[in-house]
């Protein structure tokens, strides 16, 4: 029996590979998200960047303003028969509907409005990784509950996209690619 | 999405729909904030809004002219992500052309404070003359 975690590893709850349904949709979202690192990150020819400290150093991505929660299940080994952990990493930040909405006490101080132009190109150069490449994908679930802002030492800002719904359409005409829905829910209210 | 961001509120209430353009998205945040008693301002360069823009003027001003001084701003890039699905004149045809609108393009946030700070400096110190 293999086992995948649903949702958040903390909530403890597992896929059954014999009674869900929805276990191989998991093992999808695991390549789609390695898909979606590696475009991210794209391997350059030539000899990987020099450790600091015993630690990989990470190679420099496309865009270094938006990320995803990478999946962390080896795909390259031999399948486990015992047990097997679909795990996401969990995004770094603050959850943006916890910072940014505040109702009637909203002010200037606890406002998000300083980092809008930040969050908003973040956002659209995620979209972007997403439609690229040979296989579209739309995110589907841009919310403020599913994106979280960290601010570095630096005042750099990295925006991290979490909880995407892979889903199993193929887009495949060009005019009507998947980020036009994906902008919809950026515009949205 | 990023409307809730500027209006600090999940209300599904505080726009009416569908918008006129980005002048009205800015009317409606503005009435919201004046109505609730929100001292938020929505002119800062955060917006990439002209600080002139929305002041009293002796000229009559025309709305086509109120939308082209908002056509680098924040509530021009809404309306355009928006209009995505709906209107295919105000629409962003590709993500190229939404990541070259100058509200993302031109200033991060940083820059754009630092570029504030030099404007409020400018307008504190003497003229050197």
């Amino acid at each position: 029996m293999k086992l995948y975690f649903k949702g958040k590893p903390e909530t403890c709850q597992f896929y059954s590979g014999e009674k869900d349904k929805f276990f191989k949709n998991s093992i999808n979202d695991c390549l789609n998200h390695k898909l979606i690192e590696n475009r991210l990150y794209p391997k350059k020819k030539g000899a990987a960047p020099p450790a600091v400290k015993g630690k990989p150093v990470k190679p420099k991505g496309k865009y270094d303003d938006i990320v995803f929660p990478e999946c962390l299940t080896d795909m390259k080994g031999p399948p486990v028969k015992s047990n097997y952990f679909n795990i996401f990493t969990v995004p770094k930040g603050q959850n943006l509907e916890e910072k940014c909405i505040h109702g009637l006490n909203l002010t200037k101080n606890n406002s998000c409005i300083e980092k809008i132009a930040d969050i908003s190109k973040a956002l659209v150069h995620g979209i972007e990784i997403l439609n690229s490449g040979d296989k579209w994908l739309k995110h589907g679930a841009i919310y403020l509950k599913n994106t979280y802002l960290h601010v570095k030492k630096d005042n750099k800002v990295k925006v991290y996209l979490d909880n995407m719904k892979f889903e199993t359409t193929k887009y495949e005409d060009k005019n009507n690619m998947p980020f036009k829905d994906d902008f919809m829910l950026l515009g949205k209210i | 999405m990023l409307l809730k961001l500027v209006s600090g509120s999940d209300d599904d209430n505080v726009y009416k729909r569908p918008f006129f353009g980005a002048v009205d998205i800015w009317m409606q945040t503005l009435n919201y904030f004046k109505t609730n008693e929100i001292f938020v301002d929505l002119k800062p360069l955060s917006f990439n809004i002209p600080q002139k823009f929305g002041l009293p003027s002796k000229k009559i001003q025309m709305l086509e002219d109120m939308e082209e001084t908002l056509k680098d701003s924040f509530f021009n890039f809404v309306y355009r992500l928006l209009c995505t699905g709906t209107n295919p004149v105000s629409q962003f045809p590709d993500i190229k052309s939404a990541l070259d609108h100058k509200f993302i393009k031109d200033l991060t946030a940083d820059q754009k404070k630092a570029k504030q700070a030099l404007a409020e400096a400018w307008n504190t110190h003497p003229a050197d003359y």
